[in-house]
């Protein structure tokens, strides 16, 4: 059965959705039932694809027995490993809050098999060894998220819906465009294989590759949200439901991140310095940005959709550096933020069902009614700043100390004067939320949403106190995939 | 507002317009066609009844559900490559045989066919589904 | 040919984008197809043009197209025809809710 767990990841999500749309779909009850034990099953599923792959094999499946590098194939590795395990505790804190979150009307209009057709999206993009199909996977995933963000067709959600769905078009475009030069330039799509052949271009199949290389560091600074293209996020992120904003807060940009990481390394090995400043740039403005950005903000879900933006530059700058040490804290950073941002986002979710407020100026005192979320809120708006002894700050050193190591003093300046900004905009909710004079109504909560957050803030603090191992494993990652011979080996010459 | 010529026409073609579809279904597996192209070819047949009469009788000519559609094709899709796994080979890997048929002799049957009917019958649900939600107000979701 | 195909490809760009940056939803669904239609040619030239001849390998042709291309556009295609359905279909809706049909219609009243 091992051969095939890489394939597993794509066909469970998808099987589910099926059984979730052709058999339960009179009762919501069972749809619940089915999505939950469905997805402990692809974490149990997942932990073993680790497992497996936490020594350094890379897995390669072939579709159809097609060869390399004529068929499609997955290509499974640590990374995808850890995204793919990552993506799927999200969604099961996402799952329990929507149970309580989410309207009857909403859980009707097929908003679970929606869910598991966006997994299904998101772990393809995350297995998939060819640049066509991660555009097929992005894809899957947009309509997905279309869908899930108009669910309910408030007049709020249609018209952040539009230039979202714009936006990411023109952002798919431009990469079936950049497909279109790589494949002209080089006659192959498949990673492995356009590794070995971009590097031996010459002539004008240089300038093609250049061009594509471009094309590609805007198509996924789009998907990123990164500066300058990030515009469409802070729109479209908090106008559907918290349960649903805080899985696209937590898990959708990441794919965006998540290729770069694979691409650039893998595929273009030649035009790394190139990429290498550019991300760097970009991500350093984009903190700045998107930290302002969140200051002036009062809506609370909105505030952190900018802080996405601002977190996105740190990834972004420490994957810049393109060294062992900044790689690894890239993958560092995105684990401990992934679990974080989510949290902040279900913990605005709570905010919002038992005020009935989504203004921090209209909310007041929730530290006295509301200690547990107080508490929650404490852990994981201080773990996003960045302060002792929190996922974040051991997430924030590795960044700084990978940007020294490289002397680059501008741009680690640049972070860590982010996270006092950052602290800065945490301070304030929770300054006018929790304390002061309590204002707004106070509903009752369903126990489920706490739940779920208390699971994410769970797991940033184990993720904390185990950093050392972690991080271990994020290095042992980055050392991977720098070495773009190894796929290249286990693709084009293994398994023949 | 009916038109006459449209209906009349519309109703005759409906017969050829089907029996194409499942033609360009049918050799797909060697000769430009598949599931796709037959699945559009089918939509727009039902489409063409909905132009010239309106949507109860497009109900009547497909009386399912299209959301059920759509999963009966992506279901009968993953259930040919699920038995590839069944078989010992990768997902998706494909197998054909010769057949003979009383009356028609040799066939060639491939599980690829099997696969285009997957995507055939999504395809029709898919079209008819956008068509019934731009057009029809009660369909909207 | 490979010129004819170029001009092709830059004026559907260009009418594609200036629709795109149009004020009204149904110019934005229609640029976005044009856009669609363009990168397709694109892909189509990238792969080399033959003429007259069939993406199959077949004994009794002279040659072959490549068929990889063909099969990227057909993917490329399916998935342009489901996202302007979808795109269609939230025009319409955000039409129909919000009484305007531009893109950019007034933000909502809270902050």
């Amino acid at each position: 059965m091992s051969a095939h767990l890489p394939i597993l990841p794509i066909l469970w999500p998808l099987a589910t959705a099926l059984v979730l749309l052709l058999v339960l779909r009179r009762s919501v009850a069972a749809q619940r039932a089915f999505s939950l034990v469905s997805l402990l099953g692809l974490v149990a599923i997942e932990v073993a694809l680790l497992l497996w792959l936490s020594g350094g094999e890379i897995a390669v499946y072939r579709l159809g027995n097609w060869e390399a590098p004529f068929g499609i194939l997955l290509m499974a590795d640590r990374l995808s490993a850890i995204m793919l395990l990552l993506a799927s505790i999200t969604a099961v804190a996402t799952l329990l809050f929507a149970f309580g979150d989410l309207d009857e009307r909403r859980e009707r209009m097929h908003f679970y098999p929606l869910f598991q057709f966006l997994l299904l999206g998101l772990n393809g993009a995350f297995l998939t060894g060819d640049i066509f199909n991660l555009f097929v996977w992005y894809e899957v995933t947009l309509i997905a998220t279309y869908a899930l963000l108009t669910l309910g067709s408030e007049a709020r959600q249609l018209r952040a819906g539009l230039p979202f769905l714009a936006l990411n078009l023109t952002g798919s475009t431009l990469f079936l465009a950049a497909a279109g030069l790589i494949y002209g330039a080089t006659g192959t799509l498949n990673m492995a294989h356009l590794s070995v052949l971009t590097a031996a271009a010459d002539g004008a199949s240089a300038v093609v590759v250049q061009v594509a290389t471009v094309l590609l560091l805007v198509v996924f600074c789009f998907k990123a949200a990164l500066f300058p293209l990030y515009f469409w996020l802070p729109d479209g992120y908090p106008a559907p439901p918290a349960a649903i904003s805080a899985f696209f807060g937590g898990v959708a940009t990441k794919v965006g991140v998540y290729s770069m990481m694979r691409v650039f390394p893998l595929v273009f090995p030649e035009q790394r310095a190139l990429v290498g400043e550019g991300l760097m740039a970009l991500g350093a403005v984009s903190m700045l940005v998107g930290v302002w950005g969140a200051v002036c903000q009062t809506e609370i879900r909105r505030l952190l959709s900018f802080h996405i933006v601002s977190q996105i530059g740190y990834l972004a700058f420490a994957l810049g550096l393109l060294t062992e040490a900044g790689v690894a804290a890239a993958i560092f950073y995105m684990i401990h933020y992934t679990l974080v941002k989510c949290g902040l986002f279900l913990v605005a979710g709570v905010m919002e069902r038992m005020t009935g407020q989504n203004s921090v100026k209209k909310i007041g005192g929730l530290m006295e009614s509301a200690p547990a979320l107080a508490a929650l809120f404490f852990v994981a708006g201080l773990s996003l700043a960045g302060l002792p002894p929190w996922s974040g700050f051991f997430a924030k050193i590795v960044v700084v100390v990978a940007g020294f190591q490289q002397e680059r003093y501008l741009y680690t300046g640049i972070a860590v004067l982010t996270g006092l900004f950052t602290l800065f905009s945490m301070m304030k909710i929770w300054h006018l939320s929790f304390w002061g004079e309590p204002a707004g109504e106070r509903r009752p909560v369903p126990r489920v949403m706490y739940g779920a957050v208390a699971l994410l803030v769970a797991c940033s603090v184990i993720f904390a106190a185990v950093f050392q191992p972690v991080h271990a494993f994020a290095r042992q990652t980055a050392a991977q995939l720098l070495a773009p011979d190894n796929y290249v080996r286990a693709v084009l010459w293994e398994g023949r | 507002m009916m038109s006459l010529i449209l209906a009349t026409t519309a109703r005759g073609l409906m017969p050829l317009l089907l029996l194409f579809s499942l033609h360009l279904l049918w050799r797909g597996h060697h000769e430009p066609g598949g599931g796709f192209i037959a699945g559009l070819m089918t939509a727009a047949a039902l489409v063409l009844q909905y132009i010239a009469f309106n949507a109860a009788h497009v109900r009547k000519c497909l009386p399912v559900d299209y959301r059920v559609l759509i999963g009966t094709g992506l279901a009968c899709s993953l259930s040919t490559g699920l038995m590839a796994l069944i078989y010992g080979s990768a997902f998706l890997e494909h197998r054909f045989g010769h057949f003979h048929v009383l009356g028609i002799g040799e066939v060639e049957l491939a599980t690829a066919l099997a696969f285009d009917i997957g995507v055939y019958l999504t395809v029709i649900g898919v079209t008819l589904l956008i068509i019934a939600t731009l057009g029809d107000e009660s369909e909207a979701a | 040919m490979e010129l004819l195909m170029a001009i092709a490809i830059g004026t559907l760009f260009g009418a594609g984008l200036y629709l795109c940056l149009r004020r009204r939803t149904l110019q934005v669904v229609l640029g976005f197809a044009l856009l669609g239609h363009a990168v397709n040619l694109l892909i189509l030239n990238m792969g080399g043009i033959r003429h007259g001849q069939p993406p199959l390998v077949n004994p009794a042709a002279a040659g072959y197209a490549d068929p990889l291309v063909q099969a990227l556009i057909l993917t490329a295609i399916v998935i342009g025809f489901g996202v302007t359905a979808f795109l269609l279909v939230l025009a319409y809706r955000a039409y129909q809710e919000t009484g305007s049909d531009e893109v950019n219609s007034p933000r909502d009243k809270h902050p």
